[in-house]
């Protein structure tokens, strides 16, 4: 489950997802990073990898380094009109992150079996490669 | 994300982007054949030195409307 941290100025969303993961399913399937209405046809929300993070009602990109010690994937946003109290400042993040936070734990748990669907494709393409 | 509108005279389709990626690329991923036509950005037109510029260039945070307007041979 993503989690949201603030730091002074600046809110952190960590995704539970790893950068490099993220980045592989948007090389081998960018479509599953789209979460779709229960019909399949609207995209609700979507999630990328960029250069610099940001989140919008439509989706979220993650930075495209991490300094977080576990790899995840995270998103970096300034804000520099939080409050200063710890209680209004979390309810003015989850009022403007909270959805996107929602849509991005839905994805969250869909994507582990994207992976290993990938990584299942590569191990055959790999063992199917011969080095003369 | 930025919520892309992009289409031409036979059809919309929505597309979800990010701010860094440009004019040029999402008309080529929706396969808009730029080079016949018109290309406008909410309603205003581009020129060709604008499809090198990004969602993010252009000032465009969440949603966007990107249409094309295919000049008739005979019009």
């Amino acid at each position: 489950m993503a989690k949201i941290s603030i730091a002074g100025s600046a809110v952190i969303i960590t995704s539970d997802i790893s950068l490099d993961n993220l980045k592989l399913i948007q090389k081998y399937r960018p479509q599953a990073l789209n979460l779709k209405d229960e019909e399949g046809k609207t995209t609700l929300f979507a999630v990328a990898t960029g250069e610099s993070g940001s989140v919008t009602k439509y989706g979220a990109v993650f930075n495209g380094f991490t300094r977080d010690t576990e790899k995840k994937a995270t998103i970096t946003i300034m804000k520099n009109d939080l409050p200063a109290e710890a209680d209004k400042a979390k309810a003015e993040i989850a009022d403007e992150f909270g959805t996107a936070l929602n849509f991005i734990n839905k994805l969250e748990a869909l994507l582990p079996a994207v992976v290993e669907e990938i990584n299942t494709e590569h191990a055959a393409i790999m063992a199917a490669i011969d080095v003369q | 994300m930025i919520k892309v509108t992009i289409g031409n005279s036979l059809g919309r389709t929505e597309y979800m982007l990010t701010p860094t990626t440009t004019i040029r690329q999402a008309l080529e991923q929706a396969e808009i054949d730029y080079a016949r036509g018109g290309v406008s950005l909410d309603g205003c037109p581009l020129q060709s030195n604008d499809l090198d510029k990004t969602f993010a260039d252009k000032g465009i945070t969440e949603k966007c409307f990107l249409l094309q307007v295919v000049k008739a041979d005979n019009a």
